[in-house]
């Protein structure tokens, strides 16, 4: 997905301002009459009595319809993806494996393991030796890849002082090349072999690294890392929305953001905060990864009994910005803003669920990523309320910045 | 009562508690309100769903199972309700109507304080435009967005709703999204610049 589409969906600001506080009718007369005829009503509905259509799915996918990658709910602002069709496209053009066993490479289950660490972070370690096992199952049966490749058309070899790829570059070259001119026949299944078991290790090596250094959301389906991957630099590349950069006061207002969808994106379903959805959206947001694994590796780790240091350095995972000062921007970029407030604005809404009109916060963030405060006002403040959202949205990380701090203010509608 | 979950209160109504379910229309009767009066255009109309909305739930609990949240289920309901109303008219709509329930809210609500002629005007029109452009969207592009963008629902949440892929409320939002741009581009509301 390219800039130009990221485009064509923007709306004046004042158009995404009115989305998304369309205002609901405010008439207590109204809400006490019709909670009173539903009431009245209820008496007479007998169980059962309700038709299953109603209850059906209204508007399923038709094949006319295309599909995004589901993330996009989280960062559509800052990074259009390749669509999962062209993803599917290109999972498609991967090679058959030649036994019938399931098709897995090694690189399928680094990154399947990749997508399980977003389920439960007790299981990292496990997954990660996992993949250590794997690679290394792989060098003890070498000699059985190497019989089954010379079995096969040759193919150019991977040179074996080759640099072993990161996990989601393992995809690539887990590709044979397309309609290779077949070199001279030569024996290259051990170095094959060899190359392969550099890949699993290096994909565990990053697993590894991952979890240490960054408990950032990563995408739980191939093909929206296939999509972030296509996307990173143009991500990198691309330009903060007209709202963040026309910010002269340092304070940015989600209501100018450019899709309203964003700031709905870690808000619960439910009171009890368990629908599927939101949480598992803020989770799998990638904007918040580094748009390369080198960036990755550099990013400080951040160890246990460390807290307070850690506190004074960057946000770990978080890339600056390009074309920025000493390396800092001077300012998050809208969409890391929507992403890191989206991320927890579910938390704040539950809140203030019950409550008729919205509350509204100031987030203050300071140079370093994290949030120095959050001052509430409306409905919510001065009670308990207050405190609960100003705890919710603390745990909002952005990316370091050159600004001694920067403020956001986002309304806090109930559930 | 008012500080149960929405589970609890279901489940309290399964019993046979009315109240429970009472606080559970209280909760969301606005936001159904809303949602009908985006999709149906028509005051009376999105009333008599909003009621509708919450007689049908009541009278399909014992078909809850639980694994949705029950407002994604009290918007189902009225997502087919408010279809059903739609494809029984005679005539289709093809213009906002004076007592339009979405632009008589943006008035009231939007600039409850603001006595300025001016910017009651310009709030007023560009609540019109916006409202036609949605209008002109089909009715699943029209129903995803009001569902994201103006309500608040998750992507999953509005996949939940409408009983397809998160992918394809993703896709559905950018389409109607840049369907909504190009229609007011036409006009004169751009996204840089002039927006009258």
């Amino acid at each position: 997905m390219s800039s130009s589409d990221h485009d064509e969906s923007r709306l004046p600001e004042r158009v995404e301002s009115l989305l998304v506080d369309w205002p609901v009718r405010e008439d207590p007369a109204f809400e006490d009459k019709n909670a009173e005829a539903v009431q009245a009503r209820l008496a007479e509905v007998e169980a059962g009595s309700t038709a299953n259509e109603l209850l059906a799915a209204p508007l399923p996918a038709s094949d006319d319809e295309g599909t995004l990658a589901a993330d996009r709910e989280v960062d559509e602002a800052t990074d259009r993806r390749d669509s999962a069709p062209e993803s599917d496209a290109r999972r498609q053009s991967a090679p058959p494996t030649p036994e019938s066993a399931p098709p897995r490479s090694l690189a399928d289950m680094a990154r399947e393991s990749v997508a399980e660490s977003a389920k439960a972070p007790d299981e990292l370690s496990d997954i990660a030796r996992e993949s250590l096992s794997l690679a290394s199952r792989s060098r003890t049966s070498a000699p059985d890849i190497a019989a089954m490749l010379a079995s096969r058309p040759s193919r150019p070899s991977v040179p074996p002082e080759s640099t072993p790829e990161p996990a989601s570059n393992a995809v690539e070259s887990a590709r044979p090349p397309e309609s290779a001119p077949a070199p001279k026949h030569r024996n290259t299944g051990p170095l094959l072999a060899a190359g392969v078991a550099l890949v699993g290790i290096a994909a565990a090596v990053l697993i590894l690294l991952r979890t240490h250094n960054q408990p950032a959301p990563l995408a739980t389906n191939p093909d929206a890392q296939h999509a972030a991957k296509a996307a990173a630099p143009a991500a990198s590349a691309a330009p903060a929305a007209p709202a963040a950069q026309d910010d002269e006061k340092g304070v940015l207002s989600l209501d100018q953001l450019p899709n309203g969808e964003l700031a709905a994106a870690g808000k619960p379903a439910a009171q009890s905060g368990t629908a599927p959805g939101a949480p598992r959206a803020a989770q799998r947001s990638v904007a918040a990864k580094p748009a390369n694994k080198a960036e990755a590796k550099q990013q400080p780790s951040t160890e246990p009994g460390k807290k307070e240091q850690a506190e004074e350095k960057p946000v770990a995972g978080m890339k600056p910005a390009e074309g920025t000062t000493n390396g800092l921007p001077d300012k998050p970029t809208t969409g890391q803003v929507a992403v890191a407030v989206g991320a927890v604005l579910g938390s704040a809404r539950a809140c203030v669920a019950g409550q008729d009109q919205p509350s509204r916060a100031v987030i203050v963030f300071g140079s370093a990523g994290r949030v120095k405060s959050v001052s509430v006002s409306g409905p919510a403040a001065g009670t308990p309320a207050a405190g609960c959202i100003r705890a919710a949205l603390s745990q909002a990380r952005v990316q370091p910045f050159a600004r001694s701090q920067f403020s956001v203010g986002t309304p806090v509608r109930p559930q | 009562m008012p500080d149960k979950s929405d589970r609890d209160l279901v489940d309290a109504a399964r019993q046979g508690d009315g109240e429970a379910f009472g606080v559970l229309v209280r909760r969301y009767q606005k936001r159904i309100y809303r949602l009908a009066a985006h999709l149906l255009r028509d005051s009376a109309e999105a009333e008599d769903v909003t009621q509708d909305t919450f007689v049908r739930a009541y009278g399909a609990l014992d078909r809850f199972d639980g694994r949705s949240a029950p407002f994604t289920w009290f918007y189902r309901i009225a997502v087919n309700l408010s279809l059903n109303a739609i494809r029984s008219r005679k005539n289709k709509r093809t213009s906002t109507t004076p007592d339009d329930p979405r632009i008589e809210g943006t008035l009231v609500e939007r600039n409850g304080a603001c006595s300025d002629p001016g910017v009651l005007t310009a709030d007023r029109e560009l609540a019109k435009v916006v409202s036609e452009g949605i209008d002109d969207l089909s009715v699943t592009l029209r129903t995803t967005l009001v569902m994201v963008s103006i309500d608040g629902l998750s992507h999953a949440e509005a996949a939940e709703v409408l009983g397809c892929p998160e992918g394809t409320v993703a896709w559905r939002v950018h389409e109607a999204r840049k369907k909504l741009r190009a229609y007011l581009e036409k006009r004169g509301y751009h996204r840089k610049g002039h927006e009258s």
